[in-house]
């Protein structure tokens, strides 16, 4: 199995049929990008993939909207607890970070209206004194209450 | 709107757009992986200036509903109660009118 079949094969075993939790997914698509230095363009149902100099690649994505925009917010609060206010709820440009890959951030812009969805993203190197983690919130437990915004 | 008529997955944003489809909330204990609901109510309030500002609408969903909307992407060990059609909409909107409900200040934006 070469490098490009490995990554597609990865991308595809995480969203075709996605089994994963919406914040797996993500912590899933930030490793794989930043395993192997990939660069993402995902638009509605299409996910294209590149890597250094290689071609684009090219995945039919067909998840329900709620949870690509679940993606995409969740991605936001990341940038956000990495950097107050940097993103705002609809689009933004920011980065994340992954403990297990202290010399990688991935930029990201993104949109995140009812209209329009979409995710640009790309694994750069950084100098290793500015790391700065991404906190990670605890799971807790069931209740019956819940509640939304107005 | 939302406490009166209840979700409605043809709601349009004021400005204009596509339907809203889908519906979305959180278990009051959380986790919040989306950010904290006063958070994302202010937030909300920045983009929507001409809606009265920020609240926090708490419903008392029944478990048979709330299990409607469970799944491998959205578990409710994180937080998230997504309906959509198909997964616990539906279902929510018929019982609207007999939930328990209250609307929570928030401060700001």
């Amino acid at each position: 199995m070469n490098a490009t079949t490995s990554y597609l094969d990865e991308l595809q075993a995480l969203l075709l049929q996605p089994t994963r939790s919406i914040i797996e997914i993500v912590d899933r698509l930030l490793s794989i990008s930043l395993e192997h230095h990939l660069q993402i363009d995902w638009r509605e149902n299409t996910l294209r993939v590149h890597q250094g100099d290689g071609d684009w690649e090219q995945l039919k994505v067909s998840i329900r909207k709620s949870i690509f925009r679940a993606i995409l917010a969740r991605l936001a609060t990341l940038a956000n607890e990495s950097t107050p206010n940097s993103v705002s709820l609809y689009e933004g440009r920011g980065k994340v970070s992954v403990s297990d890959h202290p010399d990688l951030l991935i930029h990201f812009s993104f949109s995140n209206s009812l209209g329009d969805q979409w995710l640009e993203l790309a694994a750069v190197s950084i100098p290793i004194d500015s790391f700065k983690p991404t906190s990670k919130e605890p799971h807790e437990t069931k209740t019956d209450l819940i509640q939304t915004t107005a | 709107m939302i406490l009166i008529r209840g979700p409605d997955p043809t709601f349009v944003e004021p400005g204009g757009g596509p339907p809203a489809e889908n519906f979305s909330t959180y278990l009051e204990t959380g986790p919040f992986l989306l950010g904290s609901p006063s958070e994302y109510a202010r937030l909300k309030a920045l983009a929507f200036p001409g809606e009265g500002g920020p609240a926090i609408l708490a419903v008392d969903a029944p478990d048979d509903i709330i299990d409607l909307a469970v799944d491998a992407a959205f578990p409710l060990d994180q937080g998230i109660v997504q309906y959509d059609l198909g997964t616990g909409l539906e279902e929510l909107c018929v019982a609207w009118p007999s939930l328990k409900k209250h609307v929570l200040p928030v401060s700001g934006p």
